[in-house]
């Protein structure tokens, strides 16, 4: 069973709807009580960095996260909160558990970027969750601001800058794009989470 | 490279899609969760629902019609018509949809824009202007272009873009229904004249109409409604021809 943490976000829904469509048994709740010893959990997120610093720090969610160690997943907010902090909101707290700070996306471009853009695997660093990703493969994103290039990036995508569009860390992993809304190609990389879960 | 979206938008009463030129001639024009699933196998990037209801009834049913689309659809979505608050932004948008259209009720308070973005975040918020050619200058209509509002559509588009709106849905009620191509001009104005991404809509006759709006504008997606309900025109053959012209597209593998 995977755990959703719910603390509100907007996409919550989405997620939930996307893992009961792959036939996977779901749990939403905020209280870290909830989500204790379940195979993995998704950290969903859209919207303000601020929001969801905050809502971590109610029923002692940032503490459950940084202790526990299930496979997590964090979508585009969900995934920019592993990091320090984030430009959008420089006096919130992010994780902490991959160093670098989140930034506005830079160049002559559109922002918000929205739509549907490639990724770049890295090769030396292959995402596990891209196992089924094809070149040319396109996943939907929603976002303004964007993690830079780390040693734990597995896929990038440009948009003005390059950014990190998955990480993974150990039991870690993060998309920034929307893997709940990129139709054949997100359920695929949903589903093979699910599948890490379960080892 | 990030694709140009192609977006089909069903106008939904009652639970069910209707489709006329005006608001007497309606007509049932099928269940909106299996044109949403034909849509998304046809390779829609994205779909927009505009809520036509007449009464509260009408709009408690659009509620339970997101969530059918939402349990299927695994591509974004969008819905307008009836946002006037963050209440009711709220309830569409956890009932899964993944933005909202704003168009009247931010002609008349503007803060709503605002207001939705601080819970949902700009790329939630798309404002809807309904532009029309009248003494020298495009001017926005509301309450489905019957009434002028004396606002100029590029100004209203730069504000709102201020405002905390993330994308633009730019209908024009001249080219609306007329399928003789999107407003090139309009277009190309609004677009030229904000940051955030812009989608044309009103006009869309064939193929080639998207190429065009596409090569002449900066527009990052477009929006059609009876040419991909008639089956007149086919999303896939919509994307062929961006295609052929070299313009990003998403094509399903």
């Amino acid at each position: 069973m995977i755990g959703l943490i719910d603390y509100g976000a907007g996409n919550l829904p989405s997620v939930r709807n996307a893992l009961l469509h792959l036939g996977e048994e779901v749990l939403v709740s905020g209280d870290p009580k909830d989500l204790e010893n379940l195979d993995g959990l998704i950290l969903p997120g859209v919207g303000h960095f601020a929001s969801i610093a905050t809502a971590l720090d109610k029923n002692g969610l940032r503490e459950f996260i940084l202790r526990q160690d299930r496979p997590l997943l964090g979508i585009c907010l969900g995934m920019q909160v592993f990091f320090d902090g984030s430009e959008e909101a420089p006096r919130a707290q992010g994780l902490g558990l991959i160093p670098s700070t989140v930034k506005l996306l830079q160049g002559e471009i559109r922002i918000p970027h929205l739509g549907w853009n490639s990724m770049e695997l890295r090769q030396q660093n292959f995402p596990p969750l891209g196992a089924e990703i094809s070149p040319g493969d396109l996943v939907y994103f929603a976002h303004s601001y964007a993690a830079p290039i780390t040693e734990f990036t597995t896929a990038t995508t440009t948009h003005g800058t390059t950014f990190t569009s998955m990480i993974q860390k150990g039991n870690l992993y993060g998309t920034q794009f929307h893997p709940e809304k990129s139709g054949e190609v997100g359920l695929n990389i949903l589903r093979k989470f699910v599948e890490i879960t379960r080892c | 490279m990030l694709a140009k979206r192609i977006i089909p938008c069903l106008d939904v009463r009652a639970g069910r899609v209707v489709k006329g030129v005006n608001f007497l001639g309606l007509r049932d024009a099928g269940d909106p969760v299996e044109l949403a699933i034909r849509y998304n196998e046809e390779g829609a990037d994205e779909l927009v629902f505009l809520d036509i209801s007449a009464t509260l009834e009408e709009r408690e049913s659009m509620h339970e019609t997101i969530r059918q689309v939402a349990e299927k659809v695994f591509i974004p979505f969008t819905v307008g018509g009836g946002i006037h608050s963050v209440e009711s932004a709220a309830k569409v948008i956890l009932a899964g949809a993944d933005k909202v259209g704003v168009n009247s009720a931010a002609i008349q308070n503007p803060n709503v824009l605002s207001e939705i973005a601080a819970r949902f975040g700009e790329q939630a918020v798309v404002l809807a202007i309904d532009a029309t050619w009248s003494d020298g200058h495009w001017m926005v209509t509301s309450h489905s272009g019957t009434r002028d509002t004396g606002l100029d559509a590029i100004e209203w588009a730069i504000h709102a873009a201020n405002a905390g709106a993330g994308e633009i849905l730019l209908t024009s009620m001249d080219a609306d229904g007329v399928r003789t191509g999107f407003n090139i001009a309009l277009t190309q104005f609004v677009a030229d004249a904000v940051p955030i991404p812009v989608i044309a809509s009103g006009g869309a006759g064939s193929a080639q109409d998207f190429v065009k709006v596409f090569q002449r504008t900066r527009a990052e997606a477009a929006l059609a409604a009876s040419i991909f309900h008639e089956q007149h025109t086919a999303i896939s053959e919509v994307k062929r021809a961006l295609t052929e012209a070299n313009i990003p597209v998403r094509r399903q593998q």
